[in-house]
This record gives structure tokens, C-alpha cells and sequence, in this order.
């Protein structure tokens, strides 16, 4: 087993790409994971900005009554100086409750009543819109049914006082793997292929030198142990590397996975053996480092750009998408989006997208056989 | 009778239409050390890595140990050690790990590959630079290095291709030392380089390839013997008219002289008592000279004779 510790001995001191890498992916899943994740729901307060025109007891009691839910910020008399705080969300929502109001609410009027001073329609205006609606109709529903104004508003203010229950239904209860969680898959292949390329190949390239190859054929090993040497070697690298992800989700997870999470595992081991290959038909080229590390950020990062890794595949545009189904990438991408739940669920469509998958595998490795027979054509055989 | 180690025999190797080797064959006898000369791009490489089982060949056979040489007779290739023209060691490793991953492919035994190690270490003086990497080592070690890779498994027949190149004198005398040590513990060497001197200091038996071909093969003197020229005489002399630079070109056994207003060469072939001849001449004709010197015929003069003088630019 010559051969094999040499090569661990080399792998051994060309192992810092990895170390980073790994270190700082499981750094950056670990803080995602832990900020991402929510068990509670938490109301959301608005900050409304109230002109009372009407200066009624009436009109009072509806700028209590937001008051009670929201975040009441003094009237703004400089015009310009609202619509900036309106523009930059300062204040969520302005409006004036018109002079009459109190009138027309006695009236069962309902328009005319406020007045929105929104820059642009956001989700706060049209929630307070509507609550104003809600209130405008519920304080007419109780006066139509015979209570006076005083009393239809406290009735009003207590039925919309109602607070709905909220609660967050987990995702991975129905199939294992939630969303939040597959973020931690995503990215997967990018570090993969990262640390594959800038490790594995620098060290297949040492050992497989031609200088190198041409005095070990000298010897006395077979090429055949060599060779067998060099890929147990690889295989525990590319194990190793994966066992230490598989892990990490263990952990981040919160415990061994469960349902689709298990196929999740399979897509990123068939990856990782793409990874593999990837590094094994560079390594094959008489490059230098540089000019590896090069081509590596560029596969990376350009794979991770087109197939969804950093931006998610529905806001990649169809052009993008068509092109990127020439990837492995893609399809991982696709497996896992559909796993978690972000893209209808199939079993059958994840199966071939692992097939896709395993499919690129088995054609990166075929030129790299080819070209590896093409350098050693001339030589004789061993 | 001598055994013989190695025999090539009527080895053909084409690349496309060029003819490496061209019908050549070569017999080394135990004990020696084989010089296997050859400008650029003559074949020695080529026959070396056919020698080794590197490259395959079109025509012949290669016998080594009296036994076919083929790429999977490994019970050969345990006893051949090989020091390759480029340092071929990994660049990661230390000198001991290089040392030693080199020896384990021949060696199995943990105890008895330290010693060898330990041997090969002591014997090319890299005692202290066993944790360097390659790269921090100086050309003269690195191919001190290059050897003990070779050699440490403690072979019965060495391929040195061209070890020397680009190595200081010093380390260069260091690596000349050691080869003639270990022929003396009955190694075979086979040697290859462009350095004559070199050859003519090591190597007892000596062949000269060009254009795939042998073209000269004996020792050291057998080869001079070949050449026409035997002596070249040099005399500083002034002012030697044409009539007696031909009197001089009269002379038994002087075929060729050349004069540049000081100094006087007289090539001579064959023949004794040269010098004397020539001297008795000038002192005939009253002409006073200055430093005189004879030169025997080196192994340089051999192989510019019998490979011609044209550039060589091909790589081997």
C-alpha cells in the first residue's frame, strides 16, 4: 500500500482549500440554519401616522383604537418631509380622518370618510385600508341593528379586538425536509465541486506526473495496484468529504434525517461522485495550479449562477433554465426544490433527476478514460 | 567468462515515418560500466525506455538477466534501478518520504527499507536535508536526491540517464564517486550523457549511437584507435613561411597543419616520435619557438569524428 500512503501523504499537505472551504461552508449553514428557522408567530407592528381633521370623540376613539395595535407617530406637519418618510417606510401608512367624519359614521356614510397619503401601494397600506373598511362596516352592521353610534364603535372595536390564532404548520411534518433545511443542500454542490477541484486534482496530478508514472512503471508494482491505489485513495477523500456534510446536516437538522431528506442525502452523494469526476478529468490535463483554480471558480460559480445554487431556478429566466439542463447541477437543483417542497413534489421526477445526475457521472468519467488511454498510447503496455 | 547483464537485440522503434532505433543492438557484460553516447535526438532515451519497458518497440528483443524483458516481468524490473534524466521525485514529500516511497515499491519490509533508506541517504551525503522538500533543495542535491531514489533498493543493474545535467562540479564529482562505488560493490551501470569527460573518467566500455544507430562501440582506447587522428601538436612559433609549413605537412604521418601567425597545429596519425620529428625541423631551419604541447586524441575527438560536427537540435 505504498502508493496509497503517498498519496494520503500528498492529499495530507494539500488539504487547506478543503479545510476552508468546509469550515466556512458549515460556519455559514450553521448561522443560516439558526436565523432561519421560526417556531413562534410574532404580530407585526405598523407605524401609522394619523391627521384628525374631524377632532371628534368619535373620530378619537378610531385613533385610539389603531393606537391599541399599531405604533401612533405625531402628525408630520412638513408635506414633503411625510412623503420621505413615507417613501423610505418610516412611517408605514398616513392618512386623514376627513372633518365630518363623525357625521357621516352617524349618517351610515361610508365614503369620504379618510383620505391615504401612501407614496406607493405597499402590503401596510392595503392592510390598513382594509381594517379601516372592516371598521367603517362593522360600527354600520351593529347601528343597522339598532345600536346607538356610542355603542355600535364599542362593539365594533371589540369584535375587530379578536385575535386569530396563529401558528406555524412545520413543513417536514408531512415529508422530512423542510425548506428552511433544504438551503443547507443548495449549496451543496457549489462547495463540492469546490473542494473536489482544488484538492482532488492537485493531488492526482502529483501523483500521476509522467515523470513520476515513468519510474514507478520502472518498479516492481503493478500498474494496475498503482492505479487501484490512487482511486481507493480518491474514494476515501470523496467519502470522507461527504460523511462530514452528511454530519453536519445531522446536526443542523436536529437529528438523524427523516423522510425525503434521505433522498436529499442520495442526490448530494451522487454530486458528490460528479464532483469527483469532474476533478479527475482535470487533473488529467497538463495545467498548472493556478490555471486549475481558475477553471475551478469558473465551473463552480458559473454552475452555481446558471443551475439555481444562488439564485433560485424560478427567477431564472427560460433561456438560462434550457441551457442549464446541460449541467449536473441543474438537476440536483431541480431534485432538491422538488423535495422540499418548493416545486410539486414527484417520485418519479426526483428518480430521474438522480438518474440525470448519475448520467453526467458516468460521461465525465468516459473522456476521462479516453484521454488517459490516448497520453499512455506509445507506451508499452503493463 | 563474463556474464552478460543486458542484450539488445536488432531493436526497431519508429514514431510514424522517424526511426528511433534503427536495427541496433548492444551486449553489457556484469560488472561494467556501459557509456552510451549519442548527440541530441540520436536515440539513447528511446533506448532506454525501450530497455525499461517504457515504450514499446516494433522489432527485436531486449534480454536482460538473460531473461525477456517485458512490461510485467516484474522479478526484472526489481533488480534494474533508474535515475531518469529529470529529477522525478514529488515535490509534497521530504527527501526521506520521496527516499522512501521509492524504495517501498520495491521493497516491502518495513525494517529493511529503513536500512536501505539509511544507506542510500548516507551514500549520496543528503544526511542533512532529510525533512527539506524538494524545492528547497539546491540543483547539485536535487539530483543527489534523484539518485538515492534509484538506488536505494539496492539494484544489480543501474540506468543513469544523463544525471548529471546542470549540476555544479562539485556535486557532479560527488555523483561520479558514488557511481564508481557502487560498480565496485558489482553493480552494472549503463550511462548515458553528453559529457565525454565524464564518460572517459567511468566507463569501461563505451558505444555511440546516432541516428538510431550504433555507430562506434569498445573501450576508451579500442575507440580512439578508431579515429585518424593519434597526436595533435601545438608550438608557438613566429613567423613560419609557407615552404616550411609545407615541409612541415611533408612529414611521415602528418596529415593536416594549421598556422595562425603564432601558433602551429600539426595533426598527425599514427606513427611514434611526432614531436621530435617536427622540432628537429624548426631547429633545422633556424626558427625559434616557445611553448610546445602534445595532445593524445580525447573521447570528444572520437565522437565529433565518428558523429560528424553539424549542430545537433533535436531532443533526445
Amino acid at each position: 500500500m505504498q502508493v496509497f500512503k503517498t498519496f494520503m501523504k500528498v492529499l495530507r499537505r494539500k488539504l487547506l482549500p478543503t479545510l476552508v472551504y468546509i469550515s466556512l461552508f458549515i460556519a455559514i449553514s450553521a448561522a443560516m440554519t439558526k436565523y432561519a428557522a421560526y417556531e413562534n408567530f410574532t404580530e407585526v407592528k405598523l407605524n401609522i401616522c394619523i391627521f384628525d381633521e374631524d377632532a371628534t370623540p368619535e373620530s378619537g376613539q378610531l385613533a385610539e383604537f389603531i393606537g391599541e395595535n399599531h405604533n401612533i407617530i405625531p402628525p408630520v406637519s412638513d408635506r414633503d418631509m411625510l412623503i420621505d418618510r413615507l417613501y423610505y417606510e418610516d412611517i408605514d401608512f398616513a392618512f386623514i380622518i376627513k372633518k365630518g367624519y363623525s357625521e357621516k359614521l352617524a349618517a351610515g356614510e361610508t365614503d369620504g370618510l379618510f383620505e391615504s397619503l401612501d407614496v406607493h401601494k405597499s402590503y401596510s397600506s392595503s392592510l390598513m385600508e382594509q381594517f379601516l373598511n372592516e371598521y367603517i362596516t362593522a360600527v354600520n352592521s351593529y347601528k343597522a341593528g339598532g345600536a346607538p353610534l356610542d355603542e355600535a364603535i364599542a362593539m365594533a372595536r371589540e369584535a375587530l379586538s379578536e385575535k386569530t390564532e396563529v401558528s406555524i404548520a412545520a413543513d417536514e411534518n408531512d415529508h422530512g425536509y423542510s425548506m428552511d433545511f433544504s438551503e443547507y443542500f443548495t449549496y451543496m454542490p457549489y462547495i463540492l465541486l469546490s473542494v473536489m477541484v482544488s484538492t482532488l486534482s492537485p493531488v492526482l496530478m502529483s501523483m500521476n506526473r509522467k515523470d513520476i508514472r515513468s519510474r514507478t512503471n520502472c518498479s516492481s508494482i503493478k500498474n494496475t495496484s498503482y492505479t487501484v491505489e490512487i482511486f481507493l485513495g480518491s474514494i476515501i477523500f470523496v467519502i470522507t468529504v461527504w460523511l462530514i456534510f452528511f454530519i453536519t446536516g445531522i446536526f443542523l437538522c436536529g437529528g438523524l434525517y427523516q423522510g425525503r431528506a434521505w433522498t436529499a442525502v442520495l442526490n448530494s452523494f451522487i454530486f458528490a461522485i460528479i464532483s469527483a469526476a469532474i476533478a479527475i478529468l482535470l487533473s488529467l490535463f497538463d495545467i498548472s495550479i493556478n490555471a486549475l483554480n481558475l477553471i475551478n471558480q469558473m465551473i463552480s460559480l458559473g454552475m452555481s449562477f446558471f443551475c439555481g445554487i444562488f439564485v433560485r431556478q424560478s427567477l431564472l429566466g427560460e433561456g438560462v433554465l434550457r441551457a442549464a439542463r446541460f449541467l449536473p447541477a441543474y438537476w440536483y437543483i431541480k431534485a432538491n426544490d422538488m423535495l422540499c417542497g418548493r416545486e410539486l413534489y414527484s417520485a418519479s421526477q426526483v428518480t430521474v433527476c438522480l438518474l440525470i445526475e448519475a448520467a453526467f457521472a458516468a460521461a465525465i468519467i468516459m473522456p476521462a478514460l479516453l484521454i488517459r488511454k490516448i497520453k499512455r498510447s506509445g507506451t508499452a503496455e503493463m | 567468462m563474463e556474464k552478460t547483464i543486458v542484450k539488445i537485440d536488432n531493436l526497431v522503434k519508429r514514431y510514424g515515418d522517424l526511426i528511433a532505433l534503427d536495427h541496433f543492438s548492444l551486449e553489457i557484460k556484469e560488472g561494467e560500466v556501459f557509456g552510451l553516447l549519442g548527440p541530441n535526438g540520436s536515440g539513447k532515451t528511446t533506448a532506454i525506455n525501450c530497455l525499461l519497458s517504457l515504450l514499446s518497440f516494433d522489432k527485436g528483443s531486449i534480454k536482460i538477466f538473460g531473461r525477456e524483458m517485458t512490461p510485467v516481468n516484474y522479478d526484472i524490473k526489481k533488480e534494474i534501478g533508474v535515475i531518469m534524466q529529470n529529477v522525478a521525485v514529488f515535490e509534497e514529500l521530504t527527501v526521506y518520504e520521496n527516499i522512501d516511497y521509492f524504495c517501498g515499491l520495491y521493497i516491502s519490509d518495513k525494517a529493511e527499507r529503513k536500512r536501505c533508506v539509511e544507506e542510500a541517504i548516507t551514500f549520496t551525503g543528503l544526511e542533512d536535508f532529510l525533512k527539506f522538500r524538494p524545492k528547497k533543495l539546491s540543483g547539485g542535491l536535487l539530483r543527489r536526491l534523484n539518485i538515492a531514489c534509484g538506488i536505494a533498493h539496492k539494484p544489480k543493474l543501474i540506468i543513469l540517464d544523463e544525471p548529471t545535467v546542470a549540476v555544479d562540479p562539485q556535486s557532479r564529482n560527488k555523483i561520479l564517486e558514488g557511481i564508481i562505488d557502487l560498480n565496485k560493490k558489482g553493480t552494472t551501470v549503463i550511462y548515458t550523457s553528453h559529457y565525454m569527460e565524464e564518460v572517459e573518467q567511468i566507463c569501461s566500455h563505451i558505444a555511440i549511437i546516432d541516428k538510431g544507430k550504433k555507430i562506434a562501440e569498445g573501450t576508451k582506447d579500442e575507440l580512439k584507435r578508431m579515429i585518424k587522428n593519434t597526436e595533435t601538436i601545438n608550438i608557438e612559433v613566429l613567423a613560419l613561411t609557407s615552404d616550411i609549413l609545407a615541409e612541415i605537412s611533408a612529414l611521415p604521418h602528418v596529415y593536416n597543419t594549421e598556422y595562425d601567425e603564432r601558433r602551429l597545429i600539426v595533426y598527425c596519425s599514427g606513427g611514434r616520435h611526432n614531436l621530435i620529428r617536427v622540432l628537429d625541423l624548426l631547429q633545422k631551419k633556424d626558427i625559434g619557438f616557445g611553448r610546445v604541447w602534445s595532445e593524445l586524441p580525447t573521447l570528444n575527438d572520437v565522437f565529433l569524428e565518428v558523429t560528424g560536427k553539424a549542430l545537433r537540435d533535436k531532443e533526445d
